[in-house]
């Protein structure tokens, strides 16, 4: 493959060996035109080794079970709806899947209040469409459509941003299997292998809530932020880690211990109670996912390189910290400033990140 | 050993649904003669009640000592237990079925060194159970189908146990001597049978004892040796009804009885197992009020199958099943999942034991009683019934003795509600009573705090009350204790609370426990209650209440401010119907204080300014000038509009009876400015929503027949006055 500098690989891409590794060794039946057994896709997202020695990574972290619910619902013939908070994986679980059951990651709907009809079913060419009138080749296939047509996975995103309307269009393909094309007067079947996988927030449930005619062709896993302080933290690591393309340089590591520092603070403010369950905190506007906590200390990390800190400054991972925290300045500030006191300022070890949080939230 | 004896040892797991069909598949190929069941032989004579269909499973053998009651021990069964399944057969088959583990009569006396650890004693009540835990199965019946039933058919099957359990006995595990007595018991009665002419004898035991009765490795004489000098203590023993919750909790993790329900499934049709499952739970979830689809069930036992197959078992597990129902029938509602959890868990399912079954002692005298207060007609009734007791009716204030004895032990079969609703003075109780087969369970537990209703009572409130803390519970013990005519427990239970209320501060408490106490004095005579106790108690714990409670209705949070305005309440009724005048006088004068007092909450004080209004302690002039004199106070925008509440709480009559109140409120909201009104509008909305439909209707019409009359004025244009009438209207 040529080497280019795209800024993201798509899974099936990046992961293409592990992939490779996993679809040449011997398995249990496949169903039709899956790549990967069902017992590989679950080996694909959550690490192990392939029959080769071939390492393969884990993709998510969190529990087992949904991850075999996930697959298990795709075997059957209903769709499969992701939700969780943000930064749960939702996105990032629905690719990896599709990458290993189709090998193709990338038929796409990403869901807004603007995403029209033929987004789900198929558009025209324009200039085709006046000069012959409707044909195979004026019609412009969605992604959706594609998938049917080679028996992939379709993902759509957001699909709760999705007016309802456009999403019961959804309802024919998935109790069919078929999409008709009026204009043309055929239809287009589903070929074995094709399913949808959405994800929706559900903190935002409320925008454009499915139908129940859509919402029974779904089955729903839901996704939920990391149970356990030591889960996060090898998430969190084990991300920051894979993301960090840096070259070594001189004290550009965050050490674990500031990483959980970073971690407890936001699974405190997040659940609103100290990790020993003692002191009940007001929970800040801020969603403080997982994701965003990778990112702190990710752009902490390149902060330290780019600009030659010492990663052991706990400024630049305050500074990281308190924008993460305080998305409304006047009520996130009084918040975060009573967690400082209350629970931040007792903690042994913990008094530079204190000092440096103050100085930030005394300036601001 | 003759050589045409033949004996097949089925290691089984107690409550195992594999466990039961293989038994049953290898008793009809073996057609033993004679079934020896891993149960105590002094039960023996309990097997006589099962042939004639008085026993529907769940059921249990309670063996108890007899002259201890507190030594008692559970064997349950249920339809899907291997054990059971045996006995069924033998006495269908005409094989001899016998009991032949060692007698409970021992058993209670044998003491076993606290030593062992846990891990071993898992290992010995359910082998299974602990190997599938560390095979990383939550299912243990799911891990014998995986690694058990795969071995092959019935014969094979017990022979591979047999061979696994010699396995893990052979690693160091040291024996309980309770075991080594019970093996060598069950190898003497092996041998009887034998020696008794049987030639074909089948063993059913848990797998952990199969190698050790296998022949070869023990003498008799060692046996013989070990059981002699044994000592006994007497003990009886019955079928108790038993329920599939006691069944999954008593048992506990360990035994892996998850969910009987699915055990039973799985016993008496595994194939339909997934879609009867999944059918139970489309019915709980229509209960529920979800619309449920015949589609729901197809599609979650479609899930629960594939996930078994993605985790390559062969069907669908506890877990699996939990899975689906989670994804397809509660759209990952974390709440929902953990509803349906407890449901479909708990069902409940009560076995049946007929009545010419021998009984303990307390059942025998709860029997009595019941027949002495005429109420067998009710007893073991599920659904609620209605009932009202005159208390000067004998048979019926022996019912309402009764019914307070048993919530004394904790079996609420009857509740009572309080005597606040009851218009019809003092000699009635009114109650609802509501049967649940588990209160079988509790009377037979309770049996070993006496053998009769009252000592039993008396005995656990006794032993209950030393470790008591809850002022509130001892109120409500003693308040049971004098209905339910204890008169042992009267004393002591007054001591505790006199103890512990001359030393609490918390008003409110003191508040909410006495007024049972005072409605127990007022009608002492027709319940022909020992009230002198209380009356002394009373003398200690009133006069605090009243001393106390003006300081500490002042500066408080809205929070507790209603639960003292309720307190308070509730007192105020019950003082009211209290004998004692002096009580009263104290009562009222502790009320007119906080009427006065300026600092008192709003709330309390408005409903103590109408007490005193209604009492006429105080002069309508008088609490008309200290609400008018509130209701100035525009500082805090809420307190005016908590007295308000506080004071028309009993109803909207006040105003319709007050013409001079009813103005000093008209003119306040004439007074507020529009920002204030919309301020006040949702507190006064509170207050007025409580009204009666036609209180409202009456101060409607009132605040307009005197407008219209009184102000006959030509400036008041009819239709402006008109368009404010709807508005008043939805205001009301």
């Amino acid at each position: 493959m040529k080497k280019t500098s795209n800024i993201r690989a798509h899974a099936e891409e990046q992961y293409g060996k592990e992939l490779t590794a996993l679809k040449k060794e011997k398995s249990t039946p496949k169903p039709d035109n899956w790549v990967l057994s069902p017992q590989q896709v679950s080996t694909y997202i959550l690490g192990g080794k392939a029959k080769d020695g071939t390492e393969i990574e884990p993709k998510y972290f969190g529990q087992k079970r949904l991850v075999e619910l996930a697959i298990a619902t795709l075997i059957t013939d209903r769709a499969l709806l992701l939700i969780g908070v943000p930064g749960t994986a939702k996105t990032w679980l629905s690719e990896h899947l599709a990458a290993a059951i189709s090998g193709d990651s990338t038929q796409l709907i990403q869901g807004t209040s603007g995403t029209g009809e033929d987004a789900i079913r198929y558009g025209w060419n324009y200039a085709k469409l006046l000069q012959d009138g409707p044909s195979e080749e004026a019609l412009v296939p969605s992604p959706i459509m594609r998938a049917m047509q080679a028996g992939r996975i379709a993902r759509i995103e957001e699909l709760t941003r999705i007016p309802s309307d456009v999403q019961d269009a959804l309802i024919t393909v998935l109790s069919e299997k078929i999409l008709p094309v009026a204009e043309l007067g055929v239809e287009i079947r589903a070929q074995a292998g094709f399913n949808i996988i959405a994800t929706a927030n559900d903190r935002d449930k409320g925008i454009h809530e499915l139908s129940s005619a859509l919402q029974r062709r779904f089955n729903t896993v839901k996704l939920p932020l990391p149970a356990s302080l030591e889960e996060e933290l090898d998430i969190v690591s084990y991300r920051v880690q894979k993301l960090s393309k840096l070259k070594k340089g001189k004290g550009t590591k965050i050490g674990l211990e500031e990483i959980k520092k970073l971690i407890t603070v936001f699974r405190e403010l997040r659940s609103g109670r100290s990790e020993d369950g003692e002191i009940k905190l007001k929970s800040p506007s801020s969603t403080l996912s997982t994701a965003e906590a990778i990112s702190a200390i990710h752009s902490t990390q390149s902060m330290a390189y780019y600009f030659e800190h010492r990663a052991d400054d706990p400024l630049p991972m305050a500074e990281h910290l308190v924008g993460a925290v305080v998305k409304d300045a006047r009520q996130d500030l009084k918040i975060f400033e009573e967690y400082l006191e209350t629970v931040v300022k007792k903690r042994k070890g913990w008094e530079r990140l204190y000092e440096a949080c103050k100085s930030l939230v005394n300036a601001s | 050993m003759h050589h045409d004896v033949q004996i097949e040892i089925y290691g089984i797991r107690h409550h195992g649904a594999g466990s039961s069909r293989n038994l049953l598949a290898a008793l009809a190929q073996f057609e033993p003669n004679i079934i020896l069941i891993e149960c105590p032989a002094d039960a023996q004579h309990l097997l006589t009640y099962i042939d004639d269909a008085a026993l529907i499973p769940p059921v249990a053998i309670l063996i108890y000592n007899k002259k201890d009651l507190k030594q008692y021990a559970y064997y349950p069964f249920t339809v899907f237990s291997p054990e059971w399944q045996a006995i069924r057969y033998g006495l269908t088959h005409q094989a001899e079925v016998r009991f032949f583990d060692l007698p409970q009569t021992h058993s209670f006396l044998v003491q076993d060194d606290a030593v062992s650890t846990k891990k071993e004693a898992g290992f010995m009540r359910d082998p299974f159970a602990r190997m599938a835990e560390l095979a990383g199965f939550d299912d243990p019946e799911l891990w014998w189908d995986t690694y058990i039933e795969q071995q092959g058919t019935a014969p094979e099957v017990f022979s591979a146990i047999n061979e696994l359990m010699a396995e893990l006995r052979s690693a160091d595990l040291t024996e309980k001597e309770s075991n080594n007595l019970r093996e060598a018991f069950m190898r003497g009665q092996l041998r009887k049978a034998r020696k008794e002419g049987y030639t074909k004898i089948a063993v059913v035991c848990g797998a952990w004892h199969a190698p050790a009765l296998s022949d070869g490795m023990y003498t008799e004489r060692q046996d013989k040796k070990l059981l002699t000098g044994l000592k006994k203590v007497a003990i009886d023993c019955t079928w108790v009804p038993w329920s599939y919750n006691r069944i999954a909790r008593h048992t506990g993790y360990s035994s892996g009885v998850i969910s009987p329900y699915w055990y039973e499934a799985l016993f008496t049709d595994p194939d339909q197992a997934v879609a009867s499952w999944m059918s139970r739970a489309s019915s709980i979830m229509n209960d529920m009020g979800y619309s449920i689809s015949p589609a729901h069930t197809i599609e979650g036992s479609n899930l629960a199958h594939a996930l078994a197959l993605m985790r390559q078992r062969t069907w669908p597990g506890i877990s699996e099943l939990f899975d689906a129902i989670s994804s397809v029938y509660c759209h990952g509602d974390d709440d929902l999942i953990s509803k349906m959890r407890r449901k479909l868990l708990e069902g409940e399912k009560v076995g049946e034991v007929s009545d010419q079954i021998p009984m303990v002692p307390l059942q025998k005298d709860l029997e009595r009683l019941v027949k002495q207060a005429r109420l067998s007609k009710d007893w073991r009734k599920q659904g609620a019934i209605d009932k009202s007791l005159d208390l000067r009716k004998k048979t019926q204030l022996n019912a309402s003795r009764l019914l307070h004895k048993l919530l004394l032990l904790e079996i609420p079969w009857g509740e009572e509600n309080e005597p606040e609703n009851n218009p019809l003075g003092n000699f009635h109780e009114y109650w609802t009573l509501n049967w649940y087969p588990d209160y079988e369970i509790l009377i037979i537990e309770a049996s070993m705090w006496g053998n009769t209703i009252d000592e039993a009572a008396t005995n656990y409130v006794l032993d209950k009350i030393n470790s008591e803390k809850d002022f509130e519970h001892l109120g409500i013990l003693l308040y049971q204790a004098l209905h339910g005519y204890l008169p042992a427990l009267v004393a002591p239970i007054s001591r505790k609370i006199r103890d512990l209320g001359s030393v609490t501060e918390d008003v409110h408490l003191l508040l909410t426990i006495t007024p049972p106490l005072i409605w127990s004095t007022r009608y002492g005579d027709i319940a022909k209650l020992d009230i002198s106790a209380i009356e002394t108690l009373l003398d200690q714990l009133f006069p605090r209440i009243c001393l106390l409670l003006p300081d500490q209705v002042s500066n408080i949070s809205e929070e507790s401010s209603r639960a003292f305005f309720t307190a308070i309440n509730r007192m105020h009724q019950a003082i009211q119907m209290a004998t004692n005048t002096i009580r009263k006088e104290q009562w009222i004068s502790t009320l007119l204080q906080i009427a006065k007092d300026v600092h008192a909450d709003p709330l309390i004080k408005g409903n103590c300014l109408r007490i005193m209004l209604v009492k006429k302690t105080m002069a309508e002039h008088h609490v008309l000038s200290i609400v008018r004199f509130e209701l100035s106070d525009l500082s805090d925008p809420f307190r005016p509009a908590l007295l308000i509440e506080g004071f028309l709480a009993s109803g909207g009559w006040l105003l319709i009876h007050h013409p001079a109140l009813r103005s000093v409120v008209d003119s306040w909201f004439g007074a507020l400015t529009d920002e204030e009104f919309m301020t006040y509008l949702p507190i006064i909305r509170r207050t007025f929503g409580t009204f009666h439909e036609s209180e409202k209707e009456m101060i409607y019409s009132l605040l307009f027949e005197k407008r219209k009359l009184t102000n006959v004025d030509a400036t008041l244009d009819e239709t402006r006055t008109d368009a404010v009438l709807p508005t008043l209207r939805k205001l009301l």
